[in-house]
């Protein structure tokens, strides 16, 4: 108890000390004080006094007089609305009743003085709700809205405190109907709700610029402006500042808040979690959804933040597309399937960090899809499915320095001849003295200058890199031609090493420089724009990428004719980008072009022709022609077996291949023969804890349980399990699962129950809810539910997943059913 | 459609109320303002049911109408901390609503401004004047500028009714330390009147 600020806190601790004595001794003590601090004990004195003449005062509870105040407040609210009209507040008359919010009043107002001929809203705070935070949070409105000023938003006009001290707010008066209704009665077509939704974009985003968050985006405050067809924004009046500008805003940055609207509110604000501008993205994404399919994308039905939570763990989004298709209208399902119900789910991502980025992303693709380009959404889904190819098919290059110096040398060489064969055909000098640098550029790299650095083997790949980026930028800068060189070459094997981002700015040096050096449809110049395409799909970003790679190809393939090498070459990144965004069907053109090209320049038993051969083998196999892919993965293996060294990863690329095709196709004992191979070559060349190798021995799990060889299978997976660093956690959680997946067959459910939860648990963050992979791992989940008689919590698992499985079509077929099956036996049993 | 809107009813307010005194105990400003409308949404629906099934001549009292939204509202893992919590707001809302009555009454008779203060429905516990009222309201906020925690100590002894042992427990003091605290309050606040109203 010490709240008291200073002088009075002298004050209170006397008094405290005085108040159990009798008189007589307290006017003593009081006496003895006027001596050195007389003020104080004036004052002290004066209230000991004031106590004796208060008698009861306020000894009766403010309870005993509230039979006719309570009454009086509760008729002051209804009638305060009707009887405001007239009311002059500040420079404004109230003219009607316009709304009621949780804290204000609104009123149709104009200007006394006629000043402003327009109609204005007046925001009046109600009587009641003027405590200190709410008025606080009332003139926040007010800061906020000052900052705004973008055509589509309500602007601020005034604001003030009224006679009886309540503050206020005069905003542009926005005489309109919501989006959404104005979509519905003007029958607007679906091109002109996107253009809707743009604009209501571009408003939100003004607002993020200048650090707003608006935080409570749904119809009722997205609206259509009748005069001029204009979407206006309105309320911010529980928007957040992103980050302070002044000091007063400062605490109010750090504000979570629960006022929210369930049907439109982001998971993070139903879970209590910090608004950001994701959150805004969300809410513009159920705008869209309720714009494209007509209703809203959950049921929300919860009413307390528990339950609401509650509801969102069993959330999941119907496609729009198949919302029109089930209402019967064909027409519009096929207008939204594609590209619009991509844009729709992925701002409607459960985890904001899968959301667009940013509101101007979003209009972004909303605006790329209305001119026909190709949409950006698509990268997520896409990275992942490429992913999963380039597993399927390609190790990663060890990031071993030695594996760097071969990649080094073995470039070096090829440089070397190459301008050796330009020399031969040129005749030039000048050819042959910058091979002769190159060389001599590269070997350098290695003499390792710095002695600390080269102590021991403790030189990785990336500082051997690192230096020789830095020393081309320093030695080489009056040789732009060299310079280009070693950027191309350099880029190349940041790449492999998997740093993309000086990958990706050391190719697009190089594709600038050889541009300028040989024109931009030179073959050099095409040459780092595929690479620089490579790094691009890599990083995911496939359309960039892709516009990228075709446009090398097109000029490889005018420049060198229909059998360059290097257009081949650039034909295996664009494959990887086309299966991951179009499937397979769209890939085999190009990777039968690209094994052509092989076949023809490089012959049959080439190792280049034996990989491009088992890539088709992994696209026929997609495409459902098993047959010819497990022809093309043997006709591959037979080469790479013989061709390349024991411990080259890539002659595992084959038998891998095919085990897979083998276990799909249940042939188990074939497939373990393969699966052993694989395992054996990655394992020698890569080791065991890459991801390769375990990824070869996940596969080997689940061989050993189609031949019901369960010891085996546990012992397999346990070991992978400790074998494994957590160098791709997805590799981890895939291992964790078939465990997991041991453990159902082995109906040791209690054990495999928590291996499945942290499996989802851990998926979540990585791939999509709706994700196939995910819905995988769910049903395991539930079938060890199952086992354990938790059959209710297994049929609510299982209910809640159909939606999701239905609306992934033709993927999500095989998990469709299993997940009936179990329905069905769980209702049998 | 907030879903703060006051006073949605039953346990679900409890969970909601609970949620928010956490994030006020984890310092976001705003949810105290929100539950400051569930509260004061609160006080308001209990009242209007008390109204309703009272006799004309009965009293209706800010006690009884506290009591019954702490039942309302308070899930059963509320710590001593949320109670203080909860007890502030209402103590702030029925300050509001009688002082607000108040002004306004003052206002329909004399159209505002201020008036001669005597102190006699205070000192007897009758229904007070809406003058004195508002004069007790002036003078509280000049207790709460020297010492926040005795012009608490007001808001929940005179507004909501609280008894001396209650206000101990949940400050976790001991009686006589509030009974004493109560006394200086007290005749802070009679002084302060007083001097009004000889400078009235």
């Amino acid at each position: 108890m010490s709240e008291s600020s200073g002088r009075f806190r002298a004050v209170r601790e006397l008094f405290l000390e005085l108040s159990e004595l009798d008189t007589g001794e307290r006017g003593a003590r009081i006496s003895a004080l006027a001596e050195t601090d007389a003020e104080l004990a004036h004052e002290v004195e004066s209230l000991f006094g004031a106590e004796r003449a208060a008698g009861s005062f306020l000894d009766g509870p403010a309870g005993d007089f509230a039979p006719e105040v309570v009454r009086g407040w509760l008729a002051s609210e209804g009638a305060e609305a009707a009887s405001a009209v007239g009311r002059v507040i500040g420079a404004w008359r109230i003219v009607a009743p316009l709304g009621k919010g949780g804290m204000g009043e609104v009123f149709v107002a104009e200007r006394v003085d006629g000043r402003y001929e327009q109609r204005s809203a007046l925001k009046l705070l109600k009587r009641g709700m003027d405590s200190r935070e709410i008025v606080r949070r009332f003139l926040r409105e007010r800061q906020i809205l000052a900052r705004l000023t973008h055509p589509g938003i309500a602007r601020l006009l005034d604001g003030g405190e009224s006679d009886d001290g309540r503050p206020f707010l005069v905003l542009e008066l926005v005489e309109g109907e919501t989006i959404t209704e104005h979509a519905r009665r003007s029958g607007a077509s679906v091109e002109a709700r996107l253009r809707l939704l743009v604009e209501a974009c571009e408003a939100v985003e003004s607002a993020h610029q200048k650090l707003v968050v608006h935080r409570d985006l749904k119809p009722s405050n997205v609206l259509v402006e009748s005069s001029s067809g204009r979407v206006k924004l309105l309320d911010f009046g529980i928007a957040k500042l992103l980050s302070a500008g002044e000091g007063t805003e400062l605490q109010l940055t750090r504000t979570g808040s629960s006022v929210m609207t369930p049907a439109y509110a982001a998971p993070e604000q139903i879970l209590g979690e910090p608004a950001t501008t994701a959150t805004d993205v969300y809410a513009l994404g159920v705008l869209l959804y309720e714009l494209l399919a007509g209703r809203l994308p959950h049921r929300r039905t919860a009413t307390s933040a528990a339950g609401l939570a509650e509801e969102l763990q069993k959330d999941s989004v119907t496609r729009p597309s198949r919302v029109a298709a089930e209402s019967g209208d064909g027409k519009l399902a096929r207008m939204l399937a594609g590209d619009l119900d991509t844009i729709v789910l992925k701002a409607l991502a459960r985890e904001s960090e899968r959301r667009y980025p940013t509101v101007a992303a979003l209009a972004d693709d909303l605006r790329r899809h209305l001119e026909a380009r190709p949409v950006l959404a698509r990268a997520d889904s896409t990275l992942y499915r490429a992913r999963k190819f380039v597993g399927r098919h390609r190790g990663a290059v060890a990031a071993s320095a030695l594996a760097v110096v071969a990649l080094v040398l073995g470039l070096a060489a090829a440089l070397f001849q190459a301008a050796r064969a330009d020399r031969e055909a040129t005749g030039a000098r000048r050819e042959a003295a910058r091979a002769e640098r190159v060389r001599q550029f590269v070997t350098s790299i290695f003499e390792v200058s710095d002695p600390v650095r080269a102590r021991g083997e403790t030189v990785s790949a990336k500082n051997l890199l690192d230096q020789g980026a830095q020393r081309v930028e320093q030695e080489l800068a009056t040789d732009p031609d060299l310079r280009a060189e070693m950027q191309h070459l350099l880029a190349g094997l940041y790449r492999k090493l998997g740093d993309l981002d000086a990958a990706r700015q050391l190719a697009e040096s190089a594709l600038a420089l050889r541009s300028e050096l040989s024109g931009a449809e030179s073959s050099s110049a095409a040459n780092s724009e595929w690479l620089l395409g490579w790094v691009l799909a890599n990083q995911g970003q496939f359309a960039p990428a892709r516009e990228r790679l075709e446009h090398a190809i097109a000029v490889l393939d005018r420049v060198e004719g229909p059998e360059s090498l290097a257009a081949a070459d650039a034909r295996e990144p664009l494959m990887e980008v086309l299966f991951g965004a179009e499937g397979p069907a769209a890939t085999l053109a190009v990777v039968e072009r690209r094994l052509a090209t092989y076949r023809h320049v490089l012959g049959e038993r080439d190792v280049r022709t034996a990989i491009a051969l088992s890539d088709l083998g992994v696209v026929l196999n997609e495409l459902e022609r098993s047959p010819e892919a497990e022809s093309a993965y043997r006709q591959s293996m037979a080469v790479l077996d013989t061709a390349l060294p024991g411990d080259d990863p890539r002659a595992a690329y084959p038998h891998s291949n095919l085990a897979d095709l083998l276990t799909e196709t249940g042939r188990a004992a074939e497939a373990e023969t393969e699966v052993r191979k694989a395992i054996a070559i990655r394992t020698r060349a890569l080791g065991p804890a890459h991801p390769e190798s375990l990824a070869s021995g996940g596969l080997l799990t689940q061989v050993l349980l189609q031949l019901d060889r369960l010891d085996e299978a546990e012992a397999n997976a346990r070991e992978l399990l400790v074998r494994d660093q957590g160098r791709d956690r997805f590799a981890t959680t895939q291992l964790r699962a078939g465990l997991g997946q041991v453990l159902l067959r082995a109906e040791r459910f209690a054990e495999a129950l928590p291996l499945f939860e942290q499996a989802i648990a851990e998926r979540r963050g990585m791939i999509p809810d709706a994700h196939v992979l995910v819905f995988a791992v769910r049903i395991n989940r539930a079938r060890a539910l199952v086992g354990l008689g938790r059959k209710g919590e297994a049929r609510a698992e299982l209910q809640g997943m159909l939606p999701g499985l239905e609306a992934k079509g033709a993927e999500g077929a095989s998990y469709l059913a299993h997940a009936r099956e179990i329905l069905a036996l769980i209702d049998a049993g | 459609m907030p879903s703060a809107t006051p006073g949605s009813g039953g346990s679900e307010d409890a969970d909601q109320i609970t949620a928010l005194l956490r994030a006020v105990e984890r310092g976001e400003a705003e949810a105290s303002s929100q539950l400051y409308q569930v509260v004061y949404g609160e006080l308001r629906k209990i009242a209007r049911a008390q109204l309703r099934r009272a006799n004309p001549a009965e009293t209706l009292s800010t006690t009884a109408l506290v009591h019954e939204a702490y039942l309302k509202l308070a899930g059963g893992k509320w710590t001593t901390r949320d109670r203080s919590h909860f007890y502030a707001l209402t103590a702030q809302a029925m300050r509001h609503v009688l002082i607000d009555h108040a002004r306004g009454r003052m206002r329909d008779k004399r159209g505002g401004g201020a008036a001669p203060v005597t102190l006699d429905g205070l000192e007897l516990g009758l229904p007070a004047r809406a003058e004195e009222l508002v004069a007790l309201d002036g003078a509280l906020e000049k207790l709460e500028a020297s010492d926040p925690e005795l012009g608490r100590l007001v808001e929940w002894r005179f507004f909501t009714g609280l008894s001396v042992d209650e206000i101990a427990e949940l400050w976790g003091v001991s009686d006589r330390t509030v009974k004493r605290n109560w006394r200086l309050a007290r005749a802070f606040l009679f002084r302060e009147l007083q001097a009004q109203q000889a400078g009235g």
